[in-house]
């Protein structure tokens, strides 16, 4: 049996609103093009959620100075958490020239 | 049962006034016909086309609707590919359940947490999951017995309107709506009489009683609802709306025309925008140009503010449509009526007359240059002029200009297109309106709603104190007077805009005063022109 390793990766909401409607769509979406299982939680060690699922992804109802926790396991893992929290940082980047 | 077939009316308030013959439409409430269960398989099968059908309902929306609207029905359509909540619905229907009980068990799970959210925004999330949940839960009701009530000639009846639910809508295919609270009255009453459509507010829990299909009277003149009218009510409304359509078509005729008095001077009649989509049927050669771009309206959106890039494209757009007319853009007025931006601070005793407008902008100055900058680009493709709301200091305008001036050299010095545009006020503060001459602002437009209601300290929604917000009380001509004095002395345009400019009654004592321009409603235009034709007949 292959063994994938475990990736992890956090990022901080920075945006005033938290992590509401329009970026959780973007990050599922996103999550949804990896083949790695992606579990997204608010604090560290938790199981977490589906982050390919919107409605889990939204229930999180992550807010501004809160941490987001990634981690990935799967053949493209790495790749996976590097582009999700770059995402995440991105949108926040926008969002916050907004709020 | 019979009895409730009688004629019966319902009281509400006149948000938009009008007459509306038709069926009722219950925009909310969920149709009651018994759920008559299936076994698992045909369930499953119910419930799969009912998805297929919402979502397809809804990709058609977003292809009809800006922007804004289309990333609010974006996250619904995102829920119906879910598998983790509708895989949930498929194990419950497995497991014996309708496809009603399991959708509708499964979405209040969502509803209910969402509601008990600490944060307004995410609370705001319910909404989406009801929308949702009740669309979905009316076409599966509608796969067992057809559902007669959408289409064109129903009266949409809600509990309540959220402004982007409005926007959502297509109001051709409603002739009026009736809401049971209206907890927006004041914002969904300058949207609806901008679309001409009849509305009424705070009919209370007596909505819950109608039925689904029935016909219906709405009179937004009289500010009552009735349902099952006899047949002779039926014709008493039907003479009224034909005599008031001849009317229409008489009035009508002036619509093309530029508005010249008896006497022959012309009046400068522009349109207030709050929605571009009401631009998509209006000729922009039947009017001067936009007085009143209300960007808060506009812009509004339940996630924040859009970004400058959007921004800019949506007064571009604007000024494209205006080809070559000026448009006047008014700054963010939240606060007052229009707080559900979340922008405005709460828990003011008066919203009116506190951190508003101008006020509001000079301290959330991050947000505000965000406007600045996107209209200076777009001021750089022609005649727009920005206007600043709630303006009582003339400090409030120097201020602005520096902002603006610094946002205008940066965007230039990073090469990016842009102009200094007219820096306008809107003179709704008494104190402005009286010391008008220390304000050096490019052009005014008296806010007559604001004025009248500060000058005469009675609100607009209170109807026990309606008879001292009068227009026509002279004191409110003489600061309309001087403004247009100041203007005419200084050779900068003063317009008027506000509910009075549109009211044929009013018009006569603004021109009186020197006004020359007026900023309307699109559907108010044939109306006013016509009432300026008349301006000057008996003396001239």
């Amino acid at each position: 049996m292959c063994a994938y390793l475990s990736v992890g990766g956090q990022v901080v909401i920075t945006n005033r609103i938290g992590l509401h409607a329009r970026p959780a769509i973007s990050l599922s979406k996103l999550a949804r093009t990896f083949n790695s299982s992606i579990r997204i939680s608010k604090r560290e060690g938790e199981k977490g959620v589906d982050a390919k699922s919107i409605v889990r992804v939204v229930a999180l109802k992550a807010k501004v100075g809160e941490t987001l926790f990634i981690r990935a396991v799967g053949p493209d893992a790495q790749v996976a958490v590097k582009s999700l929290t770059t995402l995440v940082k991105k949108i926040f980047e926008d969002e916050s020239e907004k709020a | 049962m019979n009895l409730k077939k009688h004629e019966h009316i319902i009281q509400g308030k006149t948000a938009s006034p009008g007459y509306a013959i038709g069926r009722i439409f219950l925009g909310r409430a969920l149709p009651q016909p018994p759920d008559r269960k299936g076994d698992p398989v045909w369930e499953k099968k119910r419930f799969t086309e009912a998805l297929n059908t919402a979502g397809a309902q809804l990709e058609r929306l977003k292809s009809r609707v800006d922007h804004l609207g289309a990333q609010i029905l974006d996250f619904q359509l995102e829920l119906i590919a879910d598998y983790e909540l509708t895989g949930t619905v498929f194990h419950r229907i497995a497991c014996g359940q309708s496809a009603v009980e399991a959708w509708k068990t499964e979405l209040d799970v969502h509803v209910s947490d969402y509601l008990a959210a600490v944060d307004e925004d995410f609370r705001a999330r319910a909404g989406d999951f009801m929308d949702l949940r009740d669309r979905v839960i009316s076409l599966l009701y509608e796969s067992v017995t057809p559902f007669v009530h959408q289409g064109p000639g129903t009266i949409y009846i809600a509990d309540d309107l959220a402004p982007s639910r409005f926007l959502e809508i297509d109001w051709s295919s409603f002739r009026g709506a009736a809401l049971a609270q209206g907890s927006a009255a004041n914002h969904m009453a300058i949207l609806a009489r901008a679309r001409g459509v009849p509305m009424l507010f705070g009919l209370g829990q007596a909505i819950h009683e109608l039925e689904d299909g029935a016909q219906a009277i709405l009179d937004g003149n009289g500010s009552i609802l009735i349902e099952y009218p006899r047949p002779k009510t039926i014709r008493r409304y039907e003479n009224l709306i034909s005599k008031q359509s001849v009317q229409m078509q008489h009035i009508e005729t002036f619509l093309a025309k530029p508005a010249y008095t008896a006497k022959g001077h012309h009046i400068r009649i522009f349109i207030n925008v709050d929605d571009p989509k009401s631009l998509t049927e209006l000729d922009p050669r039947f009017c001067d140009g936009v007085g009143l771009v209300r960007t808060e309206l506009m812009l509004y959106n339940p996630e924040g503010l859009p970004s400058e890039e959007e921004q800019y494209r949506i007064y571009a757009n604007l000024l494209k449509w205006a080809d070559n007319r000026p448009v006047v853009i008014r700054t963010l007025d939240s606060g007052g009526d229009k707080s559900s931006d979340g922008l405005a601070s709460e828990g003011e005793r008066n919203p009116f007359m506190g951190l508003r407008g101008v006020r509001l902008s000079l301290v959330r100055t991050k947000l505000f240059r965000i406007q600045l900058r996107a209209l200076a680009r777009a001021a750089a493709h022609g005649p727009l002029k920005v206007m600043l709301p709630m303006v009582t200091d003339p400090k409030e305008i120097n201020q602005v200009r520096i902002l603006m001036n610094e946002e205008v050299e940066n965007l230039q010095r990073r090469g990016v297109a842009a102009q200094m545009p007219p820096l306008g006020m809107m003179v709704e503060v008494p104190v402005a309106a009286l010391r008008i001459h220390a304000f050096e602002a490019d052009f005014y437009s008296v806010g007559s709603n604001d004025l009248i209601q500060f000058a005469t300290a009675a609100c607009r929604d209170c109807d026990e104190v309606a008879a001292l917000y009068d227009p026509l009380n002279p004191a409110i001509l003489e600061l309309i007077r001087r403004v247009a004095a100041h203007g005419a002395a200084t050779d900068k345009e003063v317009s008027l805009c506000g509910d009075m400019a549109a009211d044929p009654e009013c018009i006569p004592a603004i021109l009186d005063v020197g006004i020359k321009s007026l900023s309307v409603a699109p559907a108010a235009l044939a109306k006013v022109k016509k009432a300026v034709s008349q301006y000057g007949k008996r003396y001239g």
